[in-house]
């Protein structure tokens, strides 16, 4: 079968580089693949204004493929920058695998009650992200405002909440309040092992903080879509011990429940207006976090103020602040106040000093 | 820190020193790293035990300069001020000598009289 | 700005010359004596080996050359209290503070306490960062129990359990303190 591809918002540089690439790999793929300038599967540049714009517009009777450095959108189907040519060559030869029914048809996201396509065997980060979860429509308007609309923040009541038990993070907050030592495995993905009574957990993969692609699915999976064993503390001691697991603290396997999975979206039950500070710093040596967390952190830490007034103070999405405090509030980290207890400190840095302080920074994590 | 018997010899060793040299106004034995071995002080009230930390930090810092510059091995450390004289010298690796006097044209007797001091101490420390 | 410098503070052999010399890509230069401070420790010592028998008694220095071409300069302050006048002179124009503590010695959290206490006009008016250093050889007190003492003293700034000889935990520390100056 003959399939034809074409890009959206790829940059002059990007494209040339696809079509040569596209023809480069023409003998290794499984089918023929041409590239046209239209055509029902496209590659959307979701680092450019028109890519996201088209993205979120979703398109009827087209296939989209997420191109970008990160899979943000948690993209079905997903193509990581730069390109090169073993992810594209199995990203190509996984869609030649699907029905080509589903290959004409809009993606629409997956929901809970889907099941989700069987995982493509891969070992690379660009690996279509079969089972992982949809993007909720707050998360995917915040992604579509460029950096100018970013002081428009909201918080709208009406959309979805992040609801813990439908994720694996459900399934760790049942097994600690149930204090059953367990097993969860999703394909792919090195089995999370808990003990409960010792507020521990281990894990074959040594950085928590690295994760791939594959390593990610299971802490952004549906509940329904992880395998469970219940163990005796011998029997999981003893396969900790056989496969050499590391052991982390039970708040790192709760905080990356929480933050792969909330999406910008608020925690269940939490009132987006409330005043909000952390109770003392969160321990990034266990806790996996980018840099924008350890801003959040500090402003957190050291003032008392509703998540939108955080998202402006920090020049941070309103979705990252969102998900950094369902994390913080998973493992008991935040102080809410009521809103008349807002307390701002003061603070203006000179831009020279905020300057110098960037440089040391960017020299020092070169 | 130093044997009882080797502090009361550094002490005697002070006061002769004092009674030596009358413009030496105080002096004080240190370790290296601060701590005060024996000290002697005229009528003044100086903190001495202040001076010996300050003692070891200077000493310690002339020798991490001449050892930056290649210059061998650091003397003396003398800081000449406008109510007087502080000078600060080895006796060996881990002791330094720290003297004193209020008079500002004194730092020939201020430096001869330390030298000899310090290196009488250092054949007995 | 006339200097831009880092200053590194905390109880004798936490590790602040250890951590300066991470960084750092000069010699560190340092003002290191043999320590008559052990005394004391001498059953500790037979038993630990990694406790070093020199301490610092003017300072250490390094320095970090940012793309720029200016000169990041890192400061190490002597640990013990009879030199707190090299704290209050190397303190003076710093950026910000990092405070180690060496979580194996007598009273860790007094150490912090004196730390905090002795910085407290400095770290009001910029910020500052504790590592904890040796927690691995002595888990105790725990990183609780500190956070515990800050919170009851109002005092809100980043703690880690660190590894001195681990370029990535002073950068975690440096990364934290940046951001507590940037926005906290």
């Amino acid at each position: 079968m003959d399939y034809q591809i074409t890009t959206r918002a790829l940059d002059k540089t990007n494209n040339v580089f696809f079509k040569s690439m596209l023809q480069l790999i023409q003998n290794q793929l499984t089918q023929k693949w041409s590239y046209e300038e239209s055509a029902h599967i496209i590659l959307v540049d979701l680092e450019q204004p028109d890519g996201i714009e088209f993205w979120i517009s979703k398109p009827r009777d087209v296939f989209l493929i997420a191109y970008a450095r990160q899979n943000f959108y948690h993209a079905e189907w997903f193509l990581q920058k730069p390109l090169r040519i073993q992810p594209l060559l199995q990203l190509l030869n996984s869609l030649a695998m699907l029905q080509p029914a589903q290959l004409l048809i809009n993606s629409p996201p997956i929901t809970a009650n889907q099941c989700p396509p069987p995982p493509k065997p891969s070992s690379v980060a660009s690996v279509p992200a079969a089972a992982l979860p949809s993007v909720p429509s707050l998360f995917s308007k915040a992604m579509s405002g460029t950096s100018e609309g970013k002081n428009k923040y909201c918080l709208d009541n009406k959309l979805e909440y992040f609801e813990p038990s439908i994720y694996l993070l459900g399934l760790l907050q049942e097994s600690l309040v149930a204090a059953r030592p367990r097993r969860f495995s999703c394909l792919g993905s090195a089995p999370l092992y808990i003990l409960p009574y010792e507020n521990r957990c281990f894990s074959a993969v040594t950085k928590m903080q690295q994760l791939d692609s594959l390593q990610e699915n299971l802490y952004s999976s549906y509940a329904k879509n992880i395998k469970v064993v219940n163990l005796t503390p011998e029997e999981l001691l003893a396969e900790v011990q056989k496969n050499a697991l590391r052991a982390y603290p039970m708040d790192t396997a709760l905080w990356l429940a929480t933050l792969r999975c909330s999406h910008g979206r608020l925690i269940l039950g939490q009132a987006p207006d409330s005043v909000i500070r952390l109770k003392y710093w969160p321990n990034f040596v266990v806790l996996p976090h980018d840099t924008v967390h350890v801003g959040l952190a500090a402003f957190m830490l050291k003032n008392t103020a509703n998540l939108i007034t955080i998202a402006q103070k920090t020049h941070t999405t309103l979705e990252t602040v969102v998900d950094f405090f369902n994390s913080c509030k998973m493992i008991e980290l935040t102080i809410e106040e009521p809103a008349s207890e807002s307390r701002l400190v003061d603070k203006k840095i000179a831009e020279p000093k905020r300057r110098t302080l960037k440089d040391i920074l960017n020299r020092l994590l070169r | 820190m130093l044997a009882p018997q080797l502090i009361t010899k550094l002490d005697q060793r002070l006061a002769k020193l004092l009674e030596d040299c009358s413009v030496i106004n105080a002096a004080v034995v240190t370790t290296a790293d601060g701590h005060m071995c024996a000290m002697r002080q005229g009528n003044q009230d100086y903190p001495l035990e202040r001076l010996a930390t300050m003692g070891s930090t200077l000493m310690s810092l002339g020798d991490t300069i001449t050892a930056e510059l290649k210059m061998g091995t650091c003397d003396n450390i003398i800081s000449e001020n406008k109510q007087g004289i502080v000078a600060f010298m080895h006796i060996n690796n881990n002791l330094v000598l720290v003297t004193l006097t209020v008079q500002k044209n004194a730092l020939g007797m201020l430096l001869s009289h330390s030298r000899r001091c310090a290196e009488e101490m250092a054949q007995f420390v | 700005m006339s200097e831009i410098k880092l200053v590194f503070t905390g109880s004798a052999g936490a590790g602040k010359t250890t951590a300066i010399s991470t960084i750092s890509e000069i010699p560190v230069i340092n003002t290191d004596v043999r320590s008559n401070d052990f005394t004391t420790h001498l059953i500790r010592q037979s038993i630990d080996t990694s406790r070093k028998e020199t301490i610092t008694v003017a300072m250490d220095y390094g320095e970090l050359t940012l793309d720029d071409g200016q000169k990041l300069r890192i400061y190490g302050t002597p640990g013990q209290q009879r030199f707190d006048y090299m704290w209050k002179i190397l303190i003076k124009g710093a950026l910000g503070l990092i405070i180690l503590v060496d979580n194996a010695g007598d009273d860790p959290v007094g150490d912090l306490a004196r730390y905090l206490d002795n910085f407290r006009e400095f770290i009001k008016e910029t910020s500052a960062v504790v590592g904890i250093t040796r927690m691995d050889l002595s888990p105790e007190p725990n990183l609780e129990i500190y956070h515990e003492y800050m919170q009851s003293h109002g005092i809100r700034l980043p703690i880690y359990s660190v590894d001195a000889r681990s370029r990535d935990s002073v950068v975690m520390l440096i990364h934290a303190l940046v951001a507590m100056l940037e926005y906290g």
